[in-house]
């Protein structure tokens, strides 16, 4: 009992003793809350901004520095870990990169290749990999130093706009850093990563509340590390459709002449694989159920006819959609659509004999059928085209 | 080495030493009346309210003796049962002590005796001798009559709804308060003596077919055990009979309130009275039963649970919330969401402390503060709570001395720990929460973890009587969860708890009725 007590002692006494427990406090820290990573061909060296939260800014008193709500440091180097280092020397506290959730990387660094940025934010502890990572096709100096009215450091508003944007307009995605990695490491890597740019508000005004803001649609199709080309809002929501289940996007629609919105509100969307005698083509079913959101003349919705004539419409502008879209892929003689997967996981054998010449030489002229369904399931909070008029008493 | 030669220094050594007192020479009462006097002068000696009264009785024939304590025995049945009397008695009934209990003393308890030591311990008690001369036994008269406290309320165990009386200083009103609940005739007190010099009534309530009798057994042995010239508190006779003697738990339950002791009675648990203490021990217990309040069961069960589930989070609040806090700021800042973790580092700006000493720092002026607001006299409360609460909550964190999420964790803290209902449940908690701080401060959430499997282990080591602590949890009994986490409704709980061993697990089964029971159905 003694000797077990003094064992004991022993061993916390000499944890403590090695100096394994550094002495650390949450106030010696800058928490980095967004990064843009650039790289300058001429000279070779990668360039690293960093968004820090200004101590003052997140005190309800206002805190006692300045009045920015934001710090920026700025490092260079040869390699990205060179610069984050770098970056380093000018900061007075230890950055701290667990809670940054944005990386922006320029468009300049994309069509140089990024994958020694991306492997080392994976492989270091410090990083999330749940981190959104996008590309902007905007300069540095402009990007890093707009001020955003919706967070006290304006990077973090990219997070935001990218949930959402999926959600509400369905032209932009967030994308994680272990999905970029995961997607880079398939057999037949093209994948597509979100844009970012500064939109200039359209009013001409001097007030405040209006200025620059983040923005966010569209993305880049990138080949290995590379970005190769952009696709506009309405390619990536063709290419949306088809890959991400929750896309709640707006489908303008023309019926009898007026133009109708309707409110995507669930859908399914399959890629089915068909090899028939060594020919190979695709099927990409795509189930919508879409809700009335605005109809433009007094119409009764309830008659069958006109509810078939909106699904008609809906099916043919969305398969339209999708097939741009995919005809872009097509195009570019990039598979982002990741069909070769599909047929990977279905045909193994028929896989191994394309596997390599897959992007550049087959899938450029593979057969791609798109058959959309679409069906109204709802009509939002009207059940009539009018409110309490004649017809209905 | 040197710690065990330390602690062999300092506790007493087992070694026995001749009792005092215990086993004097049985003396017995002389026939002549100056012997008696005499006795008692060998053996109260010249002790101030011993009053020794001389009567003549019998038509002014037989002289008397009246030995009381003052104001221990009650002056009216002295006056009108006793002295009266006696001066009034005709010659043919004084001849013999039998005869003269039975037709003159009007006092309701009576006996007749010859042993002298017998005299004196009842005399202590507030009883009366009546010693007649040329007769060799005394009679004893029922006469205790000390003024006592009435019933009051509760003060320390508070409930909203429930019965307002709570067990008082007198052990008597305390039995009355439990009988008048149990009208059962199988409840029954048992008297023991504690204390050499004090010579306290200790009083071991049970119900008869439901207490198991080992148990019982075992508590009246472990009673018998103890040494002690007095006994003061319940905590004295805990410190000697618990299970474990070193543990911080409690594995004793006190209760104030007379409606807890009768429910646990009704258990299968015994109860055990103290004179002159108006708290009263209950075992075995479970740490379970510590979190259940009266209220409990007054309200209905869907908030009974509801106040259930706040204590237990209470409870593991008041353990683990600064340590958590500390292990969160100092080694894991990736685990808070990150506006949290921006707020917390806008609030540490410029502190001057490392927030390991902060939070040790903080919690032990919140225990100054509450023990000085227990300890201060009534007349000056407003200071400390004035002091309190600007001085260190406010004026503190304004000159950036403490961080104010630091004063918020603390505050929470403290009042979780007064949500917990039992006294005796929430000193551990308190008590542990210091080296949980320091080890959550040097190892973080992996000294957390190690801390808290420690005291976890240690509570499940734990007995109570032989019953588990941690029961019904560890061992699982799942009937017995209804009464835990969740208060089910009391039909739902028919069944005696399995945790505690008792003769009838059936709450609904017949008892066989005695005849005379209550005299009004």
């Amino acid at each position: 009992m003694m000797r077990n007590f003094l064992v004991g002692m022993l061993l916390i006494i000499s944890l403590v003793c090695t100096g394994c427990v550094e002495h650390r406090d949450i106030s010696d820290l800058n928490m980095v809350l967004g990064a843009m990573i650039d790289y300058d061909p001429q000279q070779g060296k990668y360039i690293v901004y960093v968004q820090v939260a200004a101590p003052g800014a997140f005190n309800k008193d206002g805190g006692t520095r300045g009045k920015t709500s934001f710090l920026l440091f700025q490092g260079e180097g040869k390699t990205f870990f060179q610069a984050i280092r770098d970056a380093a020397k000018d900061s007075g506290k230890r950055l701290f990169w667990a809670h940054c959730y944005v990386y922006v990387i320029t468009e300049r660094l994309a069509q140089h290749g990024f994958f020694s940025v991306l492997d080392f934010l994976c492989r270091d502890y410090e990083i999330r990999e749940t981190a959104y990572l996008m590309v902007t096709d905007e300069k540095p100096d402009q990007f890093v130093t707009l001020e955003s009215q919706a967070e006290n450091v304006p990077l973090i508003n990219l997070k935001v706009l990218l949930d959402l944007g999926l959600k509400r307009h369905g032209t932009t995605f967030p994308m994680k850093l272990s999905d970029v990695f995961r997607d880079y490491l398939a057999d037949d890597s093209n994948y597509v990563i979100p844009l970012v740019s500064i939109d200039k508000p359209h009013l001409k005004t001097q007030s405040p509340a209006v200025s620059d803001q983040l923005h966010a649609t569209r993305a880049v199709v990138v080949k290995k590390d590379k970005m190769i080309d952009v696709l506009s809002g309405e390619e990536t929501r063709g290419y949306l459709w088809v890959k991400r289940q929750k896309t709640h996007g707006i489908v303008v629609v023309k019926v009898e002449d007026e133009l109708i919105s309707l409110e995507e509100i669930g859908h399914e969307a399959k890629i089915i694989p068909q090899v028939n005698q060594g020919e190979i083509s695709f099927l990409i079913e795509l189930q919508s159920e879409l809700n009335y959101g605005e109809i433009g003349q007094p119409t009764n919705i309830q008659e069958e006819k006109f509810i078939q004539a909106t699904e008609q419409a809906a099916s043919h502008v969305l398969a339209q959609e999708v097939e741009k879209s995919i005809q872009k892929s097509q195009e570019m003689k990039a598979d982002f659509f990741s069909l070769g997967r599909e047929l990977q996981l279905a045909y193994p054998e028929t896989w191994q004999a394309v596997q390599k010449e897959w992007s550049e030489k087959v899938f450029p002229d593979v057969a791609i059928k798109v058959s959309v369904k679409a069906k109204i399931e709802r009509t939002g909070l009207l059940t009539f085209n009018h409110l309490g008029g004649s017809e209905s008493e | 080495m040197l710690f065990k030669r330390l602690l062999k220094k300092i506790l007493p050594s087992a070694q026995k030493k001749p009792s005092v007192g215990g086993h004097q020479q049985k003396q017995r009462v002389s026939a002549n009346l100056d012997k008696v006097l005499e006795q008692f002068k060998q053996c109260f000696g010249n002790t101030s309210d011993l009053v020794l009264r001389k009567v003549v009785t019998g038509e002014g024939t037989k002289p008397a003796l009246v030995v009381y304590i003052d104001n221990m025995a009650d002056t009216a049945v002295l006056n009108e049962g006793i002295i009266a009397k006696l001066q009034e008695a005709p010659q043919e009934l004084v001849q013999d002590v039998k005869v003269l209990s039975q037709t003159v003393i009007a006092v309701a308890k009576v006996s007749i005796t010859s042993d002298f030591n017998k005299i004196t311990n009842d005399i202590s008690y507030g009883n009366t001798a009546i010693f007649l001369a040329g007769s060799d036994r005394a009679i004893i008269a029922a006469t205790i009559g000390w003024k006592t406290r009435a019933i009051e309320k509760s003060d320390t165990q508070v409930n909203i709804e429930g019965p307002k009386d709570a067990f008082v200083e007198n052990v008597a009103d305390n039995l009355t308060l439990v009988r008048r609940r149990i009208r059962d005739s199988n409840l029954r007190f048992e008297n023991m003596t504690v204390g050499t010099r004090e010579r306290a009534r200790v009083v071991v309530g049970y119900i008869e077919g439901i207490a198991d009798p080992g148990i019982l057994a075992e508590v009246k042995r472990r009673i018998n055990t103890i040494e002690i010239d007095g006994m003061f508190s319940p905590e004295y006779l805990q410190e000697y009979i618990k299970d474990n003697k070193w543990t911080p738990f409690s594995t004793i339950m006190k209760s104030e309130r007379p409606e807890k002791i009768v429910a646990c009675l009704l258990e299968g648990r015994i109860a055990v009275f103290i004179d002159n203490f108006p708290f009263i021990s209950v075992m075995p217990v479970s740490f379970a039963m510590f979190l259940q309040a009266g209220d409990d069961y007054y309200q209905t069960f869907y908030y009974g649970s509801f106040l259930r589930f706040i204590r237990y989070f209470a409870v593991l609040v008041t353990l683990l919330l600064p340590s958590f806090y500390i292990a969160l700021i100092t080694h894991h800042w990736e685990m808070m969401p990150t506006i949290l973790a921006l707020s917390i580092l806008a609030g540490r700006e410029g502190i001057p402390f490392p927030p390991l000493i902060e939070a040790l720092a903080m919690e032990f002026t919140f225990e100054i503060l509450r023990e000085a607001g227990i300890r201060l006299p009534k007349a000056v409360g407003q200071a400390v709570s004035i002091v309190g609460a600007l001085v260190i909550g406010q004026s503190a964190v304004q000159a950036g001395l403490v961080s104010p999420s630091i004063v918020i964790v603390v505050a929470f803290t403290g009042i979780a720990s007064f949500a917990i209902p039992d006294y005796h449940a929430s000193i551990p908690m308190r008590l542990l929460r210091f080296p949980l701080i320091i080890a959550a401060g040097l190892l973080g959430i992996p000294g957390l973890v190690g801390g808290l499997l420690m005291i976890w282990g240690h509570m499940v080591s734990l007995t109570s009587f032989g019953v588990p602590y941690m029961a019904p949890f560890t061992p699982l009994q799942v009937k017995d969860l209804k009464d835990t986490i969740f208060r089910f409704p009391r039909w739902a709980m028919i069944n005696r708890p399995q945790s505690v061993p008792d003769m009838d697990p059936d709450r609904t089964g017949d008892i066989e009725l005695r005849p005379g029971g209550n005299p009004l159905e």
